[in-house]
């Protein structure tokens, strides 16, 4: 080989060699240090031994059950069993067959009968005689499953079991079966923490690994010969490597970092052993089956038996079989077996001090060990060829041994005189065959237990010498694996550092692509390991483009100064705003831009984000300077109409909730049940129409009805933007009427300490609310805290107080993020709690009192003002944690997310088990999702996402009624693409995606029958769209899209009473032959195929903006097709009286509309919009309205930047109006009275009605004045100021009261 | 400083780990587990016994069946009662949706009879004693309650009823009123909620 050629070989082995090692060395450490535990601590099984030793005696006189006749009788002998034992159950013995999959069979030796299965009460006493009298049970739960302590599939027969906790010291647990009444695994405290250290870990043995056999064989056998390839090429490295570097001095190692060089050291001494190991941990697992098994296989036994285990040639009962047994002994027999041996029955016998003695199954006699020559000859019997030869072992042999001596001897060995050396092992005593080696099992003991545990002959028995020896030989194997950790930790820091010598990194452009596209498998696999290639930097060559703005007038601010942070290198804008920063040394500086009049900004630069944009707010300004790296809208559709609300905008709302925040954008409404749950409404869609995405994943809630809001506390959210078309493509099913997305803290680098205080109050519910925020941005690190309590009473309408409308919320959220050079990680957790009550005249237990409530002016149920929160009410808790992983590279950005959520819903209804819950719901959620952002290509910029979603839905019992929703698991496959076309001011826009979604079904009918199904839908989303410049003031935006929904688990299984309504979904009823609405059989797709929802939305927005003058139009058609919605339907008798009934009912609907922003700065200070939204909406397959949807609304601002006053550094007024129609299209009127009374007869396929007329139109006025003292700012707002009584159309609760009249709000907060 | 760096990144690996941990959960699939539906009636039987001779039972039933499912109520008898003869009526009500758990939802009322009073209303002057119409139209109409609850107002479960002239297809409404902490000696049928409202025939021979 050529000296160039081996120099290459070389560097390639070093790359396989690092890179396996930065993802091997911490399991290798692990291996090792767990090694240390295995050399004297197995994991803990129940031990043979101890197991007869503790088993009760078998009353053999009682053993009087002729097996011939138990298999006449029962008819067995056509079964194939694996074993036939004898043992005692309760005092009697039992003949226990286990059959070819394990199951076990029982039968009463005595009598014949069927053994029963164990109760709790039987098995704490088996555990109670296993471990002795005195023996004291804690507890005693019912297993049934798997777990740590029995992870092989060969525990599953003795499945359902019962775990006994005993009252000791040592926390001791017995696993008793509950089909056999066996101890099967014991176990204490002590032995789960050795077992931690040692064999779980050694093994690799989790459970949830484990019990999928083959899976765990592979990740073991995956894992070592990994390791193997890192180990045989460190080996041949460290032997190359070694360096004479003159013949004086002998350096030995090249290397000149220390840990460089005792990574050489160790492994150059101690690798082999290394080698060895992994080696023979490979081989343990006999991987591709390359080795016989030890044992007989099924044919062989049957040949060493002389036919297969037959009962009915046992002609003699055991307790004549045994009679020869003397009186005396005859109590201390733990275990009787039913066997052949050369077609003769037999019945080896286990004493309890662990003997053995056979008897025949034919003959009163005892037999004693068989001859000699009776087992040659059936050794013989499958190789008549070979020459035998046989020899009676006394003690452990190099093939025959056990560390712990508890295999049994004397045995004989017979080896074979052929070719592969075959071997047998048998005990004399039980005619059994302990063991056969053939040439593959030879070697594999030499491998595996030779290599690995080092149990050779003369060395294995030497108990301290075996431990030194192998203590030191691990010590080795650790040194070399912490060395190599260090090293994987060393290329971390120094990446991290960001200071690689350029000179170092110097390799091919090519190798380091593919070293990046294989560490991001690395890193994707490995989660916590990510580590990237040695980057090569060019020297102070790299520029920065970018352009500063005027955030309020949006005009470039000349001469500002844009400086490197701790440099004297910088430049100002020119005229234009622009400035060209060049020669940088780095591509991920930290820039400082500051002007005179201007707030600063400090912006962290990376790379791929060349140009950017810098807004700086002028000092006296409620905003803040930002720095825009991108337009924001990169990660949706452009050609969406979108609208965001930021950070100072949603300062003032901390009262709101999520969805009356945004209700300000035009389109946008909210649709509510009380002052406390209320949920966005886009273009006429909500509920599980819109989507909310909390924190880049979809928030998993309850999302149906109108009644259940999202858990999300407004104080913990930064940015809130609404997109109002299909948004399917980017963010999977339910995106139909548009999104929500809501954004966390930024948490953004070099930002000194900062935080904010600020506390409320507001009169009407005496509500009060205080948040704190807390944050830091370091330069590779940042994070951020934050809190908020809010607490209101019970809110007052003009005319009177709304009983029961107080709430409670509390809410914390965190982030972290670090940054490494081209690596982003960020961890966040919010959590929001939440006791929000409901009117208490909206729960009408009877049709009777839903009348009356109807009718009555005023609420029947009014009393004094309270904080307390009665039934109704609902208790939510909301957990998210997310992790997510950004790579920029040269080729593009990669994603990877991680999330879960878990949200606890408890709903209490006033009934006359009001402190039960009536709906109790645990539902989690979790999301993967890895997404690509390729770069730009030709002005072509784009994603491509894999998203993994599943949700598992559970209720909790206790609740005293019929789970209105069942239990459920949804698992969804999404894989989708977007690209984005740039050509001069124009882009065009394409996204396809792909979804599957599974879904699992369990819940119980009114008799509590169980109910099940399972069913799938996929779908195929589309979105094409394009953003048009006509000039620099003139914009379009044009987006057709599809979007669809899987019928959610409400809409197709809601059954039973919930408030005043008795609701049925899709799947819970149907109308027999006479028309009649029926209930009594759940449906599945078989009946009918509930298909799911889809959505076409044509959406245009036309944009002008020039100077102060801004105008949005945005217009919209929108066709749904399987349109699921609830209608009421009946008011039915029951015994309670009659009640109203809502069904699910499935159309095609058709919506469209359109919203319309007009903004004019009128003077420099004084700013006005006007803005209208109209939305017509229907039911096109029976060409009649739809309920629920939201009426024209036109609203007119005016902002008024007032002249300061008593020192202010700002102040400015503002005042909102808006005029609110009264609803024309919508249902007819059909009161509960016309029904009851038989009036006006309802079918299903009757006209759509409503109870009540919908309100009148309202105009409501909001006047807000904000001001600002340096860090202390602040505002007052007077909400519905001339305490207007109104009812809106959208809220569930306009059926009962009026909406809240005239509220003062008053919040305060100071920032440092 | 370099441990604090070090504690940073260690926390960042251990929070990513944590969370991708929490992410792969486990799966199941029970189903609900059983629950012991409670407050719903589904059998009612009015049982009219002749206070001079116990043998003399006159009964009247309802049901619905399936509960909270669509199922009409019916009302399976009709009352016929003998003139001039003097009945205590009581009742027999049973949630029975899982005919394995029969409940005896009576027992439960009496339990907490403080909450729950029963209202009558019948065709005019159908008795003897009471007269009237009953007191579900207004409730300090005489009805002869003959139990009480702790705080000595009537409750119903038991009353007495003097059948007065012949006549038929005369009507017989009883409504159960469940008035948690509402409940006083002057409320009527407009408080609380309804627990059954159910109208008979009456005949009196």
């Amino acid at each position: 080989m050529s000296k160039e050629k081996s120099k290459k070989l070389t560097r390639y082995l070093l790359w396989v060699h690092r890179y396996t090692g930065f993802v091997l060395s911490l399991p290798f450490l692990f291996w090792f240090l767990s090694g240390f535990v295995m050399m004297y601590r197995d994991f803990p099984y129940l031990g043979r031994s101890e197991s007869l030793e503790r088993s009760e005696h078998i009353p053999l006189s009682r053993a009087g059950l002729v097996p011939k006749d138990l298999s006449i009788e029962k008819e067995l002998s056509q079964q194939r069993w694996e074993s036939i034992k004898v043992r005692v159950h309760q005092d009697r013995p039992v003949y226990r067959f286990q059959g070819g999959q394990g199951k076990f069979h029982g039968f009463f030796a005595d009598t014949g009968e069927a053994v029963p299965s164990e109760g709790k009460k039987e098995a704490a006493d088996i555990a109670r005689r296993f471990m002795g009298d005195s023996t004291r049970i804690a507890r005693l739960d019912i297993m049934e499953s798997l777990d740590q302590w029995t992870p092989r599939t060969r525990s599953l027969p003795y499945l359902p079991a019962y775990k006994v906790f005993l009252v000791d010291d040592s926390g001791t647990v017995c696993y008793v079966s509950s089909v056999t009444g066996e101890v099967f695994q014991k176990l204490n405290r002590t032995d789960k923490v050795w077992a931690w250290l040692g064999a779980i870990s050694h093994w690799i043995y989790f459970k949830d690994l484990r019990i999928h056999t083959q899976l765990w064989c592979d990740v073991v056998v995956f894992l070592s010969i990994i390791g193997s390839i890192m180990c045989l090429v460190g080996l041949y490295l460290g032997t190359v490597r070694v360096k004479w570097k003159n013949r004086q001095v002998w350096t030995f190692s090249p290397y000149k970092k220390v840990w460089f060089k005792w990574h050489h050291y160790t492994g150059f001494v101690f690798g082999l052993f290394t080698v060895t190991w992994v080696l023979g941990g490979l081989f343990s697992m006999n991987p591709w089956e390359w080795s016989l098994s030890n044992s007989l296989d099924e044919q062989a036994l049957e040949i060493w038996r002389g036919g297969r285990l037959a009962p009915e040639q046992f002609v003699l009962a055991p307790a004549d079989a045994l009679a020869a047994l003397s009186e005396g002994s005859q109590g201390e027999v733990s275990e009787l077996e039913l066997t052949h041996f050369a077609g003769s029955p037999y019945y080896p016998v286990w004493m309890a001090d662990g003997t053995c003695r056979l008897f025949s199954g034919t003959q009163c006699s005892a037999v004693g060990p068989l001859g000699t020559t009776a087992y040659l000859q059936q050794v013989r019997a499958p190789h008549p060829e070979a020459k035998v030869r046989a020899s009676v072992l006394t003690d452990y042999e190099a093939y025959y041994y056990d560390i712990h001596r508890t295999k049994p001897l004397p045995v004989l060995k017979v080896d074979l005189e052929d070719e592969v050396g075959t071997g047998y092992y048998v005990n004399p005593g039980t005619t059994a065959v302990l063991m056969k080696y053939g040439m593959s099992s030879r070697i594999n003991r030499w491998v595996y237990h030779g290599l690995h545990s080092l149990d050779f002959p003369g060395l294995l028995f030497q108990r301290p010498l075996w431990g030194l020896v192998m203590i030191l030989l691990l010590l080795g194997g650790a040194s070399v694996s912490v060395t190599g950790l260090v090293l994987t930790w060393k290329v971390v820091r120094r990446k991290n550092i960001g200071k690689a010598n350029p000179k170092k990194g110097a390799s091919p452009k090519k190798g380091r692509k593919y070293t990046q596209s294989a560490l991001l498998l690395f890193g994707a696999i490995l989660y916590a390991f990510p580590l990237q290639a040695a980057q090569v930097t060019d020297s102070c060559t790299y520029a920065i483009h970018g352009r500063i703005m005027d955030v309020e007038t949006q005009q470039p601010i000349p001469y500002a100064t844009v400086m490197v942070q701790h440099t004297q290198h910088g430049v100002a804008s020119n005229e234009n705003g622009e400035f060209l920063l060049a020669k940088l040394c780095g591509t991920e500086p930290v820039l400082i831009c500051s002007s005179i009049g201007y707030k600063p900004v400090v912006h962290h630069h990376d790379a791929y984000h060349e140009t950017p944009l810098i807004y700086m707010a002028p000092e006296v300004s409620q905003l803040e300077s930002i720095v825009v790296e991108d337009e924001a809208t990169k990660d949706n559709m452009q050609s969406m109409a979108m609208e965001t609300l930021d950070r100072t905008t949603l300062a003032g709302r901390t009262t709101s909730s999520l969805a009356s925040a945004i209700a300000d954008i035009q389109g946008v409404t909210f649709a509510s049940t009380g002052t406390n749950v209320q949920l966005p409404v886009i273009h006429g869609l909500y509920g599980n129409r819109v989507l909310i995405v909390n924190n880049g994943v979809k928030h998993g809630f309850q999302n149906w009805g109108s009644d259940h809001a999202p858990e999300i506390d407004i104080s913990n959210v930064d940015r809130v933007s609404v997109l109002k078309g299909a948004s399917g493509v980017r963010y999977g099913p339910e995106a139909l009427g548009g999104a929500v997305v809501v954004e966390g803290h930024p948490l953004n680098f070099s930002e000194k300490l900062y935080g904010r205080i600020g506390t409320g109050y507001h009169t009407n519910g005496k509500g009060y609310q205080t948040n704190v925020h807390l944050g830091k941005g370091h330069r590779k690190f940042s994070y951020h805290l934050g809190a908020n309590f809010l607490r209101v009473g019970d809110r007052q309408s003009p005319d009177y107080r709304l009983t029961n409308t107080g709430m409670v919320e509390q809410s914390a959220n965190t982030g972290f993020r670090y940054h490494l050079s081209h690596w982003d990680f960020k961890v966040y957790y919010t959590y929001v709690g939440q006791n929000l009550g409901l009117l208490r005249s909206s729960v009408a237990e009877s049709g009777a009192l839903f009348a009356r409530s109807l009718s009555a002016d005023r609420p029947l149920i009014i009393n004094d003002f309270s904080y307390r929160i009665d039934e109704p009410r609902q208790n939510n808790t909301h957990h998210l944690w997310k992790s997510s992983i950004d790579r920029y590279s040269d080729l593009g950005k990669f994603s990877l997310l991680l999330s879960h959520q878990l949200n606890l819903r408890r709903e209490f209804d006033v009934r006359r088990n009001a402190d039960l819950p009536i709906i109790d719901l645990d539902l989690s959620t979790s999301d993967v999702q890895l997404e690509w952002q390729h770069p730009s290509v030709a002005g072509l910029e784009g994603t491509l996402g894999l998203q993994y979603f599943y949700q598992n839905n559970d209720n909790n019992p206790g609740t005293g009624t019929t789970p209105f929703v069942p239990n459920y698991n949804t698992r969804r496959v999404s894989v989708f693409f977007m690209e984005n076309l740039k050509k001069g001011g124009n882009s065009y826009e394409l996204g396809l995606r792909l979804d599957r979604e599974y879904n699992s079904v369990r819940g119980r009918e009114t008799n509590q029958t169980i109910f099940k199904n399972e069913y799938s839908f996929g779908n195929v989303t589309a979105s094409l769209g394009m953003v048009r410049e006509f000039s620099p003031h003139w914009q379009l935006r044009m987006n057709i899209g599809s979007a669809w929904r899987a019928p959610n688990m409400a809409e197709l299984y809601s059954f039973g009473q919930h408030g005043f309504k008795t609701q049925f979904g899709l799947w819970r009823y149907y109308t027999d032959e006479s028309g009649k609405l029926r209930t009594d059989r759940v449906l599945s797709q078989a009946d009918e195929v509930a298909g799911p929802e889809k959505g076409y939305k044509w959406i245009n927005e036309l944009n002008y903006q020039k100077k102060g003058r801004t105008l949005t139009l945005t217009a919209y058609a929108h066709k749904i097709d399987n349109y699921i919605f609830e209608r009421p339907v009946a008011v039915i008798g029951t015994i309670r009286g009659p009640m109203p009934v809502f069904i699910h009912a499935r159309t095609d609907a058709f919506f469209t509309g359109m919203d319309l922003t007009v903004s004019e700065a009128l003077t420099k200070k004084l700013k006005g919009t006007m803005g209208l939204s109209y939305l017509w909406s229907g039911n096109v397959s029976d060409m009649e309205p739809l309920i629920y949807q939201p009426p024209l609304n036109i609203s007119a601002d005016l902002f008024w930047q007032t002249p300061v006053f008593f020192g202010l550094d700002f102040s400015q007024l503002s005042l909102r109006t808006s005029y609110t129609f009264r609803q024309l299209r919508a249902p007819r009127t059909v009161t509960p009275e016309q029904l009851i009374s038989g009036e006006v007869q309802i079918s299903p396929d009757s006209e759509i009605f409503d109870f009540k007329n919908t309100p009148d139109g309202y105009f409501l006025g909001t006047v807000r004045w904000e001001w600002k003292i340096g860090k202390l700012g602040g505002q007052l707002e007077i909400e519905n100021m001339f305490n207007i009584r109104y009812r809106n159309y959208l809220n569930q609760m306009r059926y009962f009261a009026d909406e809240p009249g005239r509220n003062f709000l008053f919040t305060i907060n100071y920032k440092f | 400083m370099n441990l604090l760096k070090n504690v940073k990144k260690y926390g960042m690996y251990t929070l990513l780990l944590g969370a991708a941990l929490l992410s792969s959960c486990g799966d199941d699939d029970e189903a609900p587990a059983k629950e012991n539906v409670v407050e719903v009636f589904t059998d009612v039987k009015l049982v009219f016994t002749n206070v001079a001779d116990a043998g003399d039972v006159v009964t009247a039933r309802a049901q619905d069946l399936d509960g909270v499912g669509v199922e009409e109520l019916q009302i399976l008898d009709e009352i016929t009662l003998t003139s001039g003869v003097t009945y205590n009526l009581t009742y027999e009500i049973l949630n029975a949706l899982d005919p394995s758990e029969v409940e005896d939802i009576g027992a439960e009322i009496l339990e907490e009879d403080h909450e729950h009073q029963f209202f009558f209303s019948f065709t005019t002057d159908a008795f003897e004693d009471p007269k009237g119409d009953g007191n579900i139209d207004n409730a300090a109409d005489k009805i002869n309650y003959s139990d009480k609850d702790e705080k000595s107002n009537p409750v119903g479960l038991s009353t007495q009823w003097t059948a007065g002239e012949a006549l038929s297809d005369a009507s017989f409404r009883v409504r159960l009123q469940h008035q948690p902490n509402v409940k006083t000696a002057s409320s009527s049928v407009a408080d609380g909620d309804t627990d059954f409202d159910l109208t008979f025939v009456l005949n009196i021979k």
